[in-house]
């Protein structure tokens, strides 16, 4: 029993993209942090 | 500096005679007589076989590096011999002496035993921290009511 | 040797050397300045907010052991190999709600042994002391060696060059930025690791067919592709126990939780676990392609650098050498830290000097900082490989801490009986299994046998902990000093 092709390719893909929508978020947090006053 | 006579003797390996692994894994490692040396004009040439007379073989590598890490190996016996080649892939020297290595993964009851004892370890953790959290936070309201 | 050829030229690991280690300090000093009290230079005045709390969480996560690792992990135990190093991720999600219980229950505590003093007495607390410095240090040595060894693979820089320019950026400005310095570039450091993955992970994905990666390493490695590969199907709960007990126990995230502003706790940690998950299969990935670019890997641990290099040039080297460089410093300097932290307010101030003020204090958490940074540099100079796998025996040790941490902070009939006992023979049975089974069961049996004690003393000799022990401020109101 292997994995398939199919499932290798997305897991591989889906984590990308999901670290690349990391950065944006934290970049996305701090400015929000940093309207609010409340980076430390 | 490559000798006139073009014949080398060949590497050894550097690895025990009769290898075992349960996880399909190996580093194969060769020595050459003598200083080894960076821009040498030679290369090696690895190669792996099911037989112990390589009647069916696949070379593994071809390159300058004394090593080559070989993973995810399937059950079954493997042989090894290396030697040194030129860049047109002309042997400079003989075979090695073959070395042969046991492949044999552990069982997969074992492996099926303990999946099975980390679960219970796992969620019972995640079961004490969610509970946990689910009755403190009652506590935390109750007394902030209080 | 067995050489392989370093993939940037030592010049270029110079310059990026200066360039960061510059960039760590003028940051690390200008942000120290913030912390005027030791509460501030420890914990960074206990109001670091979401961001930057998230950020510092997943970049200490990520060390050179999810960098360098993940992708052996891939090589070694292929699919079911990432997957598992993924899962160490768990620890940081299940931290989520013990953070804000800390909090809670300890508004002015400093460290995990702080916790483990009031909570289960001074036996308890010794014992947990010498499982969190022992795993702290060996931590510490295996990062600077990790980095040594790096500079050299990746620059040709010698080992002890190496080793000795990033231990001293790291000592450098943790020493003058405290708590602050380790969280604000821990902040830089995350967003580089992330976006230097994407690019290194995204590079080798699209100059790679998928197919023909697949197709070979069902040749030449088929184990890795296989669903019922043992020694993979081990490592899952193995590695995910490990991960647990490591953040549940370490300082380093005790630390974290103190110094998070009200509230920002949990999100902070349930957020790092999720832009962690992926990076060890986004960077293990890139093992698996190694077959298709012909990249001969006689090292195991090196196989991401040289794939990448190998497929992106000079440009992929340069990423990898910044993101290694990134993930080192993050640890380093979270390391150096916490365990001056528990080494200052457990041991200095709690055993040898109680009346210490603040200036004292400081001091002495500075000489500790220098005095951690030369240790381990001593340690690490001879270059004695088989010395980072001791960490590895650290697994069985912080399994052993996990029960007695959860139960300890919910449980009000935990006792130290339990805790004592389930650390002892966690930590005796796990090094036991270590050795006549192997390593990949170790933190696991460690753990299980901890859990087993502490459920059994739990129900024989239950306690009744009054929770108001853990606030020492309300120590002196209540009469209740020990």
């Amino acid at each position: 029993m292997t994995f398939s092709v199919f499932f290798v390719g997305i897991l591989i893909k889906a984590a990308l993209a999901t670290t690349a929508v990391s950065a944006v978020v934290l970049i996305t947090l701090l400015v929000i942090d940093f309207r609010k006053g409340k980076v430390w | 500096m490559l000798p006139d006579s073009g014949h080398l003797s060949p590497p050894e390996f550097n690895i025990p005679d009769t290898n075992y692994t349960n996880s399909g894994q190996l580093k194969v490692i060769w020595l050459v007589e003598g200083e080894p040396s960076r821009d040498s004009e030679y290369q090696f040439e690895l190669q792996q076989s099911m037989d112990s007379d390589f009647g069916k073989s696949e070379t593994l590598y071809k390159g300058p590096d004394y090593a080559t890490f070989l993973s995810g190996l399937r059950n079954g016996t493997y042989y090894y011999r290396v030697r040194i080649v030129d860049h047109a892939g002309n042997p400079l020297s003989d075979w090695s002496t073959t070395v042969s290595m046991v492949v044999q993964h552990h069982s997969l009851f074992l492996a099926y035993v303990l999946l099975a004892v980390g679960g219970f370890v796992f969620l019972l953790t995640v079961g004490i921290v969610v509970h946990g959290f689910l009755t403190t936070r009652d506590e935390s309201l109750k007394n902030a009511n209080a | 040797m067995l050489h392989q050829t370093a993939i940037l030229s030592p010049v270029m690991g110079w310059i990026l050397i200066a360039v960061l280690g510059v960039l760590w300090i003028a940051l690390g000093m200008y942000w120290g300045r913030k912390a005027k009290s030791m509460e501030g230079y420890m914990l960074a005045g206990r109001s670091v907010g979401l961001a930057l709390g998230a950020a510092t969480a997943m970049a200490t996560w990520v060390t050179s052991n999810t960098t360098m690792l993940a992708p052996q992990f891939a090589f070694e135990l292929g699919i079911w190999g990432m997957i598992a190093y993924s899962t160490a991720s768990f620890g940081l999600f299940l931290f989520a709600p013990l953070a804000q219980r800390i909090r809670r229950l300890m508004p002015y505590g400093y460290t995990s042994g702080d916790f483990v003093r009031l909570r289960y007495g001074k036996i308890a607390w010794l014992i947990f002391l010498a499982i969190s410095i022992f795993y702290g240090f060996t931590w510490l040595i295996s990062m600077g060696m990790a980095g040594g060894i790096l500079m050299n693979a990746l620059a040709g820089i010698r080992y002890e060059v190496g080793m000795t320019a990033i231990l001293f950026v790291c000592v450098v400005y943790t020493l003058f930025g405290g708590l602050y310095a380790v969280i604000g570039t821990d902040y830089i450091q995350s967003l580089i690791i992330l976006i230097g993955i994407v690019i290194v992970g995204w590079g080798v994905l699209t100059k790679s067919d998928m197919n023909a990666v697949y197709t070979n390493l069902s040749e030449s490695r088929p184990m890795l592709l296989s669903v019922l590969f043992p020694a993979a199907i081990m490592a899952i709960f193995n590695n995910l126990l490990f991960g647990i007990g490591e953040i549940f126990h370490s300082n380093v995230w005790w630390s974290r939780a103190f110094a998070m502003r009200k509230g920002v706790g949990w999100k902070a940690y349930i957020l790092s676990g999720i832009f962690w998950f992926p990076v060890p299969i986004a960077a293990g990935f890139i093992a698996l392609a190694s077959g298709i670019f012909n990249v001969n890997v006689s090292s195991p641990d090196m196989v991401g650098p040289l794939v990448a290099a190998r497929v992106l040039g000079q440009m992929g080297a340069v990423v990898v050498f910044v993101v290694f460089f990134c993930s080192l410093a993050s640890s380093i300097d979270s390391l150096l830290a916490a365990t001056s932290d528990l080494i200052t307010e457990d041991i200095y101030r709690k055993m040898i000097h109680p009346s210490a003020g603040e200036e004292t204090l400081r001091r002495v958490s500075s000489w500790i900082i220098v005095g951690l940074g030369v240790l381990t540099w001593i340690v690490c100079l001879p270059r004695i490989g088989t010395l980072a796998t001791v960490l590895f025996f650290a697994g069985p040790m912080v399994g052993s801490a996990i029960w007695p941490i959860v139960t300890g902070l919910y449980w009000k009939r935990a006792n130290s009986t339990g805790a004592v006992f389930g650390m002892l023979l966690g930590t005796a049975v796990g090094l036991f299994a270590y050795f006549e089974i192997g390593w990949f069961t170790a933190s696991l049996i460690g753990a299980a046998t901890s859990m087993v004690t502490v459920l059994v003393a739990t129900y024989l000799r239950p306690a009744k902990f009054d929770w108001r022990r853990l606030d020492e401020s309300q120590h002196h109101a209540l009469g209740a000093e020990q």
